[in-house]
């Protein structure tokens, strides 16, 4: 069986870097350092994707990408995972029927455990 | 990610929980002070201080930690950090909350330069030296306060440390400087597995009585990773040509003599596989094997370690004389 597609969206490098070697057994993962370009590949791809975000990003921040693909009536999962937050996003990210929302200092089990549970929803 | 530093900071020395940091890369002196501290992204750095570091340590989900000394010529974010974030990731990979990787920084810089690069990185390894073993009392006043205390249960997590290139130089001073500074020329048991990779330190270090058998007493195993064409330790030999020492390398040949280091030391030749997993120098060999299709399959050396970190022992072909070769 394929292996479901994982879109990252994190502008840290170092966090990539760890992140898609840890998961890349159980999904295939595409890395991507900003939101515009995230965004670029979503329409681009033919295979839809589950969305890992970061929130705090330069450029378009991850509460503005999730605004602008719920505009487009693109209700593609999204998993935020984020370093930093606050009451404020995290009740943002809600209102816009964001599927998940974890710090990143949550295990690999737990994150892969999720990101399942939020494909098989789907 | 949590690490811990020596570079000076921008800053006030005092302790400040939760302040944010930043270090001035260019200045590569080594400061007396350590920082305890929590990377949340890119040069963003918060100060988390000893004890809340080592009590997260002790509650994170993981089974063991593995500190890692880095080498000469590395800077924290081009080159440390996601060096330990590979690392960390193919312990995911392999083994969900099995390992939490520490970096250990100190402060090299990246001058033009190699042979004065390499000199004055050498210079601030041995720095170093006090301000790690002053990590190392920390620890063990925190142990040690907790035992006495008995309010909590003791932290079972096993610690492992891997040292690359000059940070194998890092090592071996701090452990002698603790020693003879703090633990009247002992060290204790402190770690289930020390990792030494393409040691720059000289190859009779680990003899019994010389400054490295610091490191054989502080570990229950210690493997010697070496490659003969590491083309990184051969600056290291032109550098220290300087002092008129035309010394062998371990990272060359691995232990000069098996009969003289203790036997709890393993020499693993990577003759084989270090410049096909980093090509042309044969240096950085312990993280991917970078042939073929899948980019990043976990290489024959981190396979290696995986498996000393998860038994506890280290396989080998020959047991009698403790040698292997990764092929």
């Amino acid at each position: 069986m394929d292996k479901p597609a994982v879109l990252i969206i994190d502008d840290d490098p170092v966090y990539l870097e760890s992140i898609s070697l840890a998961l890349d057994d159980h999904f295939l993962v595409q890395t991507v350092s900003n939101a515009l370009d995230a965004h670029k590949i979503m329409n681009s791809a033919d295979t839809s994707f589950l969305i890992l975000l970061d929130l705090q990003m330069p450029g378009m921040t991850g509460v503005e990408f999730i605004e602008r693909v719920r505009r487009e009536n693109n209700n593609v999962p999204i998993l935020v995972v984020t370093g930093k937050s606050n009451h404020a996003w995290a009740r943002r990210c809600a209102e816009l029927g964001v599927q998940g929302y974890m710090d990143k200092l949550v295990g690999i089990e737990e994150l892969i455990s999720e990101m399942k549970k939020l494909l098989i929803r789907r | 990610m949590l690490f811990i530093t020596n570079r000076a900071i921008n800053g006030g020395i005092g302790l400040e929980v939760g302040r944010k940091i930043s270090f001035d890369m260019s200045n590569n002196l080594s400061s007396q002070s350590v920082y305890f501290c929590r990377r949340n992204g890119k040069d963003d750095y918060a100060e988390v201080g000893s004890l809340n570091f080592m009590a997260e340590l002790k509650k994170s989900n993981v089974e063991q930690i593995l500190i890692y000394i880095h080498g000469f010529s590395n800077l924290p974010e081009p080159d440390i950090f996601p060096r330990a974030a590979a690392l960390q990731g193919l312990f995911d990979k392999k083994q969900a909350n099995l390992v939490l990787v520490v970096p250990l920084i100190w402060p090299c810089d990246d001058d033009p330069g190699i042979i004065k690069d390499y000199w004055d990185d050498q210079k601030s390894a041995d720095a170093s030296a006090f301000a790690f073993a002053r990590v190392l009392e920390k620890f063990m006043a925190w142990r040690t306060k907790a035992e006495v205390d008995d309010k909590e249960a003791p932290c079972l997590k096993r610690i492992n440390i891997l040292a690359h290139s000059m940070g194998n130089r890092v090592l071996r001073q701090t452990l002698e400087a603790w020693a003879s500074y703090d633990r009247g020329g002992e060290v204790p048991l402190l770690f289930r597995n020390t990792f030494l990779v393409a040691a720059d330190i000289v190859n009779e270090s680990l003899e019994r009585g010389k400054t490295g058998d610091y490191i054989c007493q502080s570990s229950r195993n210690v493997s010697v990773y070496f490659a003969s064409d590491d083309l990184a330790l051969r600056s290291s030999k032109v550098s220290n040509l300087k002092n008129k020492v035309a010394s062998r390398r371990l990272g060359h040949t691995g232990p000069e003599n098996m009969e003289l280091v203790p036997n709890n030391v393993y020499a693993v030749d990577c003759d084989d596989i270090n410049t096909k997993y980093d090509y042309p120098k044969g240096h950085s060999y312990f993280l991917y094997d970078e042939r073929g299709e899948k980019k990043k399959k976990t290489g024959l050396v981190f396979e290696h370690i995986l498996d000393s970190i998860k038994s506890g022992r280290v396989s080998v072909d020959d047991p009698l004389r403790r040698v292997h070769v990764l092929k």
